[in-house]
C-alpha cells in the first residue's frame, strides 16, 4: 500500500511572490523616443575612441616606431610608477584616517570625518601650485630656513618627488572615502567572534578587519592610480615626464598628429585596463560586504592615552592636504596688488566658469537621461551595453579626449570648432558617468509599482511622467548636475585645448598665471574656484561614493 | 461563456468582470493557460494560488498593466483585451491596491487620494468620503511615511476607491502587514468594501484570507483554474485531488466503492456522491472519529504522533497497511502514542478515481 500524504499549504506558507526577474526581462521594446538619444549618445561617447585609433594607425609603419620609441619606454614607466606610488602612499594614508574617524573615540571625530575628504575641493593642479610656492626654490619654507640656517638649496620639489606629493595629498579622499563606507558597512559580530575566538584587538585587526576591507582599499586605490595617470595638471607644473604631458608637448610642438594620437592611445588603454580592474574589485567587494543597517551599533575603541596622537596625525593631514594650500593662495592673496582691470577679468572669468559649469550640467544630464531610463526600465542586453558604453568617458582622461575633438573639430566638423558647442561636448562625453550614475540611481529608487498606480488611477504615459516620476527624481537629477557642475569648473586640459580663444575661465586663468610664471596671479581665482565648490561639493561627493560603493 | 461544469459553478447577477480563456506566456515560460473566471456585481473572488503560480500576472492582465497573448478580458460588457484590442490601463476604471501599496511617497494622503480625480469641490468631497470610509478622517495631511502599514494600506484602498472604479483588484493586500493586525484589517476591508458596493478581486496565497475574506475562491495551479467556488464548496466538495490538497489537510484512503457506500480498511463509510471501483476517499483530519479500541482488533489503527494545539489535539494514526491519517480530536478525548484506537468518519466522504498502483 503507497502512503498518501501530501503537505497542506498551512504547514508550508508560501513566501508573497516577487516580482520576478522573468516578468521583468520580457518588458515590452524601448521605445524608439528613448532608444534612438541613446544610440546616438552611445556613438558620441565611442568618436574619441575610434578617431585616436584611426588616427595612431593611419600613418601606417609610424605607430609601432613611436611606441618603441626610448622615450615612449620612459614615459610608460614613468606613468605606472607615479600610478603605483600615489595609489600606496594614498591608503597608507587614508586608511588610517578611515579607521579613526569611524571605529574611535576620537576628539571631534565627526568633524574631523569631514575634515578628511575636503582636500577633494582643491584642485589637484592649485594644489600643485601652492606646494611649488611652499617647498620650490626661493619657496615660503626656503626663505624661511635661509635666515636662521643659511640653507640655500632644498632638494628639487620638480619632477617625480612633487607630482607624487601633489597627487597623493589631493587624491587620498578617494580611498577614504571608500573604506570609510566599508567601516560602517562592517559587521560588528565579525570582530566579536574573533575576540571570543580568543585573538587580541591587533590580531583581530589584521587578521579580521582589514581581510574585509581590502576590496574598498584596492577600489579606492585603483580610482586615485587612476586619477594620477589622467592627470593634466600637475605633471605639467612639476614637469614630470608622464603621458598626459608628453602628449600635450608633442600636441604643441609638432604638426605630426599621429604621434599624439599614438600616445594617447597608450594611455586610453593603460586607463580602461584601470577602470576594468577596479569594476572588477567592485564587484567582488559585493560578496564581502554584509547586508547594510547592522542591527547593532559598532563599539568604538577607545584611544586612552593615544587619543591626543590621532588628533596630531589628522590634523597633520589636513595641514598639509588642506591647510598649505589655503596658507599660500590667502598670502598671496594679501601681497598681490591686484589693479581694477584684475577685477574685471577675475569677475569675467568666474562668470564663464560658472556659466559654462551650469551650461555643461544641463546639457549632460540630459544627454544622459535617455540611457539611464532605458537603462532601469527596459533592462535588457542591448540596454545593458548602450549603459557600459556611457561609462566609458570615465576611462578616457580628459586631454585624450580633448586632443580627439580637437582634430575632428577642426578637419570635420569646423562649424563648431572654437566654439563653446565643441567644448560643452568634449565635457560632456567626460562626465557623462556622473550624471548617468546619479539619474539611474534616483531612478532607481522608483518602485514601477508607482508608476502602474498612477496608470491604473486614469493617468497616461506622460502624465505620469509629469506628476509622479519627475517629482521623485528630481533629487538624483539636482545632485548629477551639481555634481557635472562643480567637476567642470575645476576641469584643465578639455577647457585649455577646446574653449575658444580669448574665452577665459577660473582654470585656464590659474593655469595662464602658472605659464607667465605670475603665481602670486593664480590666487584669487583660485580661491574663487574652491571657495564655489567647496560645501555642496563635499555633500555631493559623500554621499555620490555611498551611492556607488 | 463559462461552462455550467462543476469546476466552474453557475451564479446569477449583473457580470461584471469576465475573463475567457486568457493566455500569458514570458519568454518559453506559459504563465497563465486557459484561464476563466468571471465576477458579478457587488462581489469579493479570491485568486488563490501558491507563489509563482501566475496569479499576479493575471491581475496585471486585467488592470491592463501586462498584455495578454490570448483570450479576452470584458469589463461591464466591453472588451478592454482581446482580439487585438488592448486598451491602457489609464482608460480602463479598474482600481488597483498593489502589494507594496505604491503611495506617492511626495504627495500627501489627500493627494494621494485625489490623484485619480478631477479636480473641482467634487474631488475634495470624494476624498473625504473615501478617508471616511477608510476610518482616516483628518489624515489627509499627512505623508504616507509618516503612517503606520495598517494606515497605508487603507490609503491605498481609498486611493483606489475615491475614482469609483468598476472593479478592485487587490495583489496581496495584506502580507505586508503583521500576523496580529492582518486578521483585523481583513475584516475591516470586507466591510469597507461591503459598504462601498465594490467589485474586488483579491489575490492571495493564504488559503485562510481567501476562505474568510471572498464570497468566492478561484484556486489557481499551475497558470489555471482548477476551481471556483463558494469557501464552504470549495473546502467540503473539492473537484479534484489538487484542490483538495491544497486547501486544508487531505489524507487518502484507498478502498472499493459501491454506490454511497465504500469498502475500506476501517470498514464501510458513507459517500458524499455516488461512485463505482477502485477510489481513494478523502478524509481531512476534522472528518475522523477515533474511538479506543485493542490490539486484537483486526480493523484498530495504532497511533504514531500526538500533538496538542490547546483547542484540540492532532493524533497521527498508522492503519495496518501502512496508510498515514490524521484526526482532529477535541481537548477533553486522550489518545496516547502507541495506544490501539477505531477510525471512522463523522461525515459523508468525497472519492476520487483511484490511483494506479505504483
Amino acid at each position: 500500500m503507497q502512503l498518501i500524504r501530501r503537505a497542506s499549504a498551512t504547514e508550508f506558507p508560501p513566501v508573497p511572490t516577487p516580482w520576478t526577474r522573468a516578468q521583468d526581462r520580457a518588458r515590452r521594446m524601448p521605445p524608439p523616443v528613448l532608444l534612438i538619444p541613446a544610440l546616438a549618445v552611445a556613438l558620441l561617447v565611442l568618436s574619441p575612441l575610434v578617431y585616436l585609433l584611426v588616427r595612431a594607425t593611419d600613418s601606417g609603419s609610424a605607430l609601432p616606431e613611436s611606441l618603441f620609441r626610448a622615450r615612449t619606454m620612459s614615459v610608460t614607466s614613468n606613468t605606472a610608477l607615479l600610478a603605483t606610488t600615489v595609489a600606496i602612499s594614498a591608503s597608507s594614508i587614508a586608511v588610517p584616517l578611515a579607521w579613526l574617524t569611524t571605529r574611535t573615540n576620537l576628539p571631534h571625530r565627526r568633524l574631523w570625518s569631514v575634515l578628511a575628504g575636503l582636500p577633494l575641493v582643491i584642485p589637484s593642479y592649485v594644489g600643485a601650485l601652492t606646494i611649488i610656492a611652499a617647498l620650490g626654490p626661493r619657496g615660503i619654507v626656503q626663505g624661511w630656513l635661509e635666515g636662521p640656517f643659511g640653507i640655500e638649496r632644498l632638494p628639487s620639489i620638480y619632477g617625480f618627488a612633487g607630482s607624487w606629493l601633489a597627487l597623493t595629498l589631493f587624491t587620498y579622499p578617494y580611498v577614504y572615502l571608500s573604506v570609510q563606507a566599508a567601516f560602517r558597512g562592517l559587521d560588528p559580530a565579525l570582530e566579536e567572534a574573533a575576540r571570543c575566538l580568543g585573538m587580541g584587538p591587533t590580531r583581530t585587526f589584521f587578521q579580521a578587519v582589514l581581510p574585509q576591507l581590502r576590496p574598498a582599499i584596492a577600489a579606492g586605490a585603483l580610482l586615485s592610480a587612476l586619477y594620477a595617470v589622467s592627470d593634466f595638471g600637475v605633471v605639467s607644473l612639476m614637469r614630470y615626464d608622464v603621458f598626459t604631458r608628453a602628449i600635450y608637448i608633442q600636441y604643441q610642438s609638432s604638426f605630426d598628429r599621429s604621434a599624439a594620437a599614438a600616445l594617447a592611445l597608450v594611455l586610453v588603454t593603460f586607463t580602461i585596463v584601470m577602470v576594468a580592474g577596479e569594476w572588477w574589485m567592485r564587484g567582488r567587494s559585493r560578496h564581502y560586504r554584509v547586508a547594510t543597517g547592522a542591527a547593532r551599533p559598532q563599539r568604538r575603541h577607545d584611544l586612552g592615552r593615544w587619543k591626543w596622537l590621532g588628533v596630531g596625525y589628522c590634523g597633520a593631514v589636513f595641514t598639509c592636504s588642506v591647510g598649505l594650500p589655503m596658507f599660500v593662495l590667502l598670502y598671496w592673496l594679501m601681497r598681490g596688488a591686484s589693479t581694477g582691470d584684475a577685477i574685471h577679468r577675475l569677475f569675467n572669468q568666474a562668470w564663464n566658469s560658472v556659466s559654462l559649469g551650469l551650461a555643461a550640467a544641463v546639457f549632460t544630464v540630459a544627454l544622459a537621461l535617455p540611457t539611464a531610463i532605458l537603462s532601469v526600465r527596459y533592462r535588457g542586453k542591448l540596454t545593458t551595453t548602450l549603459e557600459r558604453q556611457a561609462y566609458l568617458g570615465f576611462a578616457l582622461p580628459g586631454i585624450a579626449i580633448a586632443l580627439a575633438f580637437v582634430y575632428m573639430g577642426a578637419r570635420y566638423i569646423p562649424s563648431l570648432y572654437q566654439t563653446v558647442w565643441l567644448l560643452l561636448i568634449g565635457y560632456a562625453v567626460r562626465f557623462l558617468p556622473q550624471a548617468l550614475g546619479a539619474e539611474r540611481v534616483s531612478l532607481l529608487q522608483i518602485s514601477p509599482r508607482i508608476e502602474e498606480a498612477s496608470r491604473t488611477l486614469g493617468e497616461g504615459i506622460l502624465g505620469t511622467l509629469r506628476r509622479v516620476t519627475t517629482p521623485l527624481a528630481t533629487p538624483g537629477l539636482l545632485a548629477g548636475f551639481g555634481l557635472v557642475a562643480l567637476t567642470v569648473m575645476k576641469e584643465l586640459p578639455l577647457t585649455m585645448m577646446l574653449a575658444p580663444i580669448e574665452f577665459e575661465t577660473l582654470a585656464t586663468g590659474i593655469w595662464q598665471a602658472t605659464q607667465t610664471g605670475a603665481y602670486g596671479r593664480a590666487a584669487a581665482p583660485a580661491l574663487i574656484l574652491i571657495v564655489v565648490s567647496a560645501a555642496p561639493s563635499l555633500i555631493l561627493s559623500q554621499r555620490g561614493f555611498e551611492q556607488t560603493s | 461563456m463559462v461552462a455550467n461544469s462543476p469546476v466552474h459553478e453557475t451564479q446569477s447577477g449583473q457580470r461584471t468582470l469576465l475573463c475567457l480563456s486568457v493566455q500569458k506566456r514570458f519568454g518559453d515560460v506559459q504563465v497563465v493557460r486557459d484561464l476563466s473566471l468571471s465576477v458579478v456585481s457587488g462581489q469579493i473572488l479570491a485568486l488563490l494560488g501558491s507563489s509563482g503560480c501566475g496569479k499576479t500576472t493575471t491581475l496585471r492582465m486585467i488592470a491592463g498593466l501586462e498584455h495578454i497573448d490570448g483570450g479576452c478580458i470584458e469589463v461591464d460588457g466591453e472588451l478592454v483585451a482581446g482580439a487585438g484590442i488592448h486598451t491602457a490601463p489609464e482608460r480602463r476604471r479598474i482600481g488597483m491596491v498593489f502589494q507594496d501599496y505604491a503611495l506617492f511617497p511626495h504627495l500627501t494622503v489627500a493627494r494621494n487620494v485625489s490623484f485619480g480625480l478631477e479636480r473641482g469641490d467634487n474631488a475634495r468631497r470624494r476624498v473625504d468620503e473615501a478617508l471616511d470610509l477608510v476610518g482616516l478622517g483628518g489624515f489627509g495631511e499627512r505623508l504616507p511615511q509618516d503612517l503606520s502599514g495598517g494606515q497605508q494600506q487603507r490609503v491605498a484602498l481609498a486611493r483606489a476607491l475615491a475614482p469609483k472604479p468598476r472593479v478592485l483588484l487587490m495583489d496581496e493586500p495584506f502580507s505586508n502587514l503583521d500576523p496580529d493586525l492582518r486578521v483585523a484589517v481583513r475584516r475591516e476591508v470586507r466591510d469597507i468594501l461591503r459598504e462601498a458596493k465594490a467589485t474586488a478581486v483579491l489575490v492571495t496565497h493564504d488559503q485562510e484570507e481567501a476562505l474568510s475574506t471572498a464570497d468566492r475562491v478561484a484556486l489557481m495551479i499551475d497558470g489555471g483554474i482548477a476551481q471556483t467556488a463558494k469557501p464552504e464548496v470549495l473546502y467540503s466538495r473539492p473537484v479534484s485531488r489538487e484542490v483538495a490538497s491544497f486547501i486544508g489537510e487531505a489524507y487518502y484512503l484507498p478502498g472499493a466503492a459501491n454506490g454511497d457506500i465504500v469498502e475500506t480498511e476501517i470498514g464501510k463509510l458513507p459517500l458524499a456522491g455516488p461512485a463505482v471501483g477502485a477510489v481513494d476517499v478523502l478524509l481531512r483530519p476534522e472528518f475522523v472519529r477515533l474511538s479506543s479500541s485493542h490490539e486484537d482488533d483486526c480493523r484498530a489503527a495504532i497511533v504514531t504522533r500526538h500533538e496538542y494545539f490547546g483547542k484540540y489535539h492532532m493524533i497521527g494514526v498508522q492503519l495496518r497497511s501502512g496508510t498515514f491519517i490524521k484526526a482532529m480530536t477535541g481537548p477533553g478525548t486522550h489518545f496516547g502514542v502507541g495506544e490501539f484506537v477505531q477510525v471512522s468518519s463523522t461525515v459523508p466522504l468525497i472519492a476520487f478515481p483511484g490511483l494506479p498502483a505504483q
